[in-house]
């Protein structure tokens, strides 16, 4: 019985525009080995590990685990590997077991009773595990980020530079931890730039130019021989016969069929316990959404709940502009009926502009909107959980701005209509806005790109939700029920692509 | 240049040629308002080609994301890009309508309104296209923005139709009584709408098309000059 | 009458610079692609081609 390969790479080529970052990488990796990926820098290591992940799609060619393909089926390949970045991807304003256990419900891995707590002794930080993020040095969020990987029961993983940081200690930690892993039948592609390193891998491959260009075992391929290889490809010297030149053309050139007649050092599985832990991670992606959606409330809402870094500035935001508006304008009864809508829907367009952006641009500023974007099955499932924590915040901000407006403007606005209105009003905006959000805060204008983009695309919201206030205000029926059918339309319909779209702007 | 290039702008100046005569000869003067309704030729005319342009940009948006193939990115921003020229001319011509035949140059007549909120929202879009570096993520959100944007055009017009309007609906069912400058359609004028309509949608396909060469030219030439870069590194 | 003149006047032109515009850049595009092709070697050339 031969054994299936744990991860298979056809002729991955990546173009960013026209610069071309990986040419026809073709790779085989076996269950139970670890392939060192080395390469000076730019070469396009982690370019090929996210490119694995899911994180990027190749311009042409195919990453392969068990049945599976990317691209197209990126949300199941997701659910094979495991990647730990150059970012660690955890949350500061969570404490070490907090972080761990988020990721295990978003990634949908079996959240086994101590699972946890021993990756955490593992990487030695059993005493931390109830410390605050923020108050890890950079070798600890390092080992944090390890165990999260270590944590994972998935048949493929994939380390970029995991040593960096790590003291001595450390290392060896990391090491044996990732020769436990393998004894279990996992694959491991670990890229590194340090040759010494790499000496606990089976094999290594060389990457230069986003070509691979050698492969051997790390004996191989001491300081001498590396430098060597990297110089000939700066120079544009044909690399000697002796150093094993490979080159696209020749096709397929690490191939299973080579490698076995190889044999690969220090494997010792039997094929039939392999495919015993294949198996034992099938994962139900229609199912895990639900789960990965309730992991991503809890995260959002316990981080809101500790730092408050949106609804303590947007309460004030709404204050101060009631303020203002109500002091400049002295409104008569009758002014007020016709004006306060207006005011309160602008008030909320700016709110959820900035509130939603101020929620995106901190994902992205930490790092960790990939370690979401990691998550197995359809990525929209990350659009629903951020459009529901938002609508909960913004709502939250309505009430209570409304509150304050019947006050101070003397309007009596506690109407069952306006506040189904309003409810309508918050969940499309937040909807649009988280959307718009993913998009703008990847660019390079930012919050300046935001209102631009969203402004335009919410007007008939606001349009809807001005006028329908101002029906209910001046008990006209006939326009209250309008509005609230355009508002109910276009919450539908803006919801409905966003969810379907979601997942070509969920990128990194 | 083609042949069938050559026959394509031939008809299309041929046919503007002949609109032209046809609004300004053929057409005959409206009662009301005289000479200046015959704007309403070309005003209608570029505003069906702007909205025309917007759906194209629509279908290649839709196209590059079932294929990501780059050619249909570069027809959605030639297509936005046009359609912001032909609907700027559109709000123009109509503003130079308004002035004698409402009194003024602008008002916050919903119809004007919305059309000024498509604007933006395509002015947004090149912007947005303009914020992005990487060619293939700037494709993608630009091709998602068009749709999500192209959704909201049909609702924001639905809610201007329910906005009482002061523009008249020369085309379709008239649902405003106090619709100022509204006229019946002699024969004539039908015609004259007609041809209009057909030499602006030609006018529009040849825009469309040397913008699209344009755009392609571009990238190529971007991409000729990474790969040279690239080359001597 | 002024008005439509207007009207008419500012269309065309606006469409006429615009056309020339796209003319002019595509011409430069062009022109700039040549210079660049006439500088390359041409079995590297080549290998572009094919990407």
């Amino acid at each position: 019985m031969s054994l299936r390969p744990a991860l298979q790479l056809e002729r991955i080529s990546k173009a960013f525009g026209p610069q071309w970052v990986l040419r026809e990488v073709s790779l085989t990796v076996r269950p139970g080995e670890i392939v060192a990926l080395m390469g000076p820098n730019g070469a396009g290591k982690s370019t090929l590990l996210r490119v694995v992940a899911t994180l990027l799609r190749p311009t042409s060619g195919w990453v392969r685990i068990g049945d599976f393909s990317w691209p197209p089926d990126g949300a199941r390949i997701r659910a094979q590997v495991t990647l730990l970045g150059h970012q660690p991807w955890l949350y500061p304003d969570l404490n070490a077991a907090e972080n761990l256990r988020f990721y295990q419900r978003l990634y949908g891995w079996p959240e086994e009773l101590g699972a946890v707590d021993a990756a955490l002794r593992r990487m030695g930080l059993a005493e931390r595990a109830r410390d605050p993020v923020r108050r890890f040095s950079r070798g600890m969020l390092q080992r944090l980020a390890l165990a999260r990987a270590f944590l994972s029961p998935a048949p493929v993983l994939l380390l970029d530079e995991p040593f960096a940081g790590l003291d001595v200690l450390g290392l060896e930690e990391a090491r044996e931890a990732i020769r436990e892993l393998v004894a279990q039948g996992r694959a491991v592609v670990v890229a590194l730039h340090d040759p010494a390193a790499a000496d606990f891998a089976h094999r290594v491959v060389v990457l230069v130019g986003g070509r691979l260009v050698a492969e051997g075992s790390p004996t191989d391929f001491l300081e001498k021989t590396l430098q060597e290889l990297y110089q000939a490809r700066m120079d544009r010297r044909p690399i000697s016969a002796a150093e094993r030149p490979l080159r696209p053309s020749e096709g397929n050139f690490l191939s299973t069929r080579g490698m076995l007649s190889d044999g690969i050092r220090g494997i010792s599985m039997a094929p039939a316990e392999v495919e015993g832990i294949r198996s034992a991670f099938p994962m139900r992606l229609q199912r895990h959404g639900l789960r990965a959606f309730q992991a991503l409330l809890w995260k959002d809402l316990r981080i809101e709940g500790r730092a408050r870094e949106t609804l303590t500035p947007l309460l004030t935001l709404a204050g101060l502009s009631l303020f203002l508006f109500g002091a400049a304008f002295e409104l008569r009864p009758d002014l007020a009926r016709s004006f306060v809508p207006v005011f309160f829907w602008m008030l909320l367009l700016f709110a959820s502009s900035l509130g939603v952006g101020r929620m995106m641009a901190s994902e992205i500023d930490r790092g960790t909107w990939e370690g979401l974007l990691m998550v197995p099955g359809d990525r929209s499932v990350l659009f629903a959980g951020k459009a529901i924590v938002h609508s909960l915040l913004l709502g939250l901000v309505t009430l209570l701005s409304l509150a304050a407006a019947g006050i101070f403007f003397n309007l009596s606005l506690w109407d069952p209509a306006i506040l189904l209105l309003l409810a309508l009003g918050v969940i499309g905006l937040s909807g649009v806005t988280t959307l718009l959000a993913a998009i703008a805060m990847a660019t390079r204008a930012r919050e300046l790109l935001l209102p631009i983009l969203l402004f335009p695309v919410a007007a008939p919201l606001v349009i809807a939700g001005i006028q329908g206030t101002r029906a209910i205000l001046e008990a006209d029926p006939a326009g209250e029920s309008i509005w609230l059918q355009i508002l109910l339309a276009y919450d539908l319909l803006l919801c409905a692509v966003a969810w379907i779209v979601f997942e070509e702007v969920a990128s990194s | 240049m083609r042949s069938w290039e050559r026959i394509w702008i031939g008809t299309t100046i041929v046919l503007m040629v002949m609109a032209t005569l046809a609004v300004f000869v053929y057409a005959p003067r409206e009662a009301k308002m005289g000479d200046v309704q015959r704007i309403f030729y070309f005003h209608i005319s570029t505003a069906w080609t702007g909205f025309l342009a917007f759906a194209v940009a629509l279908i290649g948006s839709i196209a590059y994301l079932r294929t990501r193939a780059a050619r249909w990115d570069q027809l959605s921003h030639a297509a936005v890009e046009v359609g912001l020229v032909l609907l700027t001319m559109a709000i123009i011509t109509g503003s130079l309508w308004a002035r004698p035949v409402w009194n003024t140059w602008w008002t916050w007549d919903p119809r004007l309104t919305t059309t000024t909120i498509t604007w933006v929202v395509y002015l947004a879009y090149l912007l947005l296209r303009n914020a992005v570096e990487n060619p293939e993520i700037r494709a993608r959100f630009a091709a998602v923005y068009a749709i999500v944007a192209f959704v909201t055009v049909p609702i924001t017009y639905l809610s201007a139709r329910l906005l009482r309007t002061i523009h008249p609906i020369v085309l379709g069912p008239s649902v405003s009584a106090e619709a100022q400058g509204q006229f019946g359609l002699t024969p004539r004028m039908v015609h004259t709408m007609v041809l209009s309509l057909i030499a602006w949608t030609l006018l529009f396909s040849v825009l469309l098309w040397m913008r699209y060469r344009v755009q392609r030219a571009h990238e190529a030439l971007e991409g000729m000059e990474a790969s040279i870069e690239a080359s001597f590194r | 009458m002024g008005y439509l003149v207007a009207a008419y006047l500012i269309f065309w032109s606006v469409i006429f610079f615009y056309i020339l515009y796209l003319a002019r850049r595509q011409r430069a595009i062009e022109e700039r692609m040549d210079r660049l092709q006439a500088r390359l070697n041409p079995d590297l050339w080549e290998e572009h081609d094919e990407l």
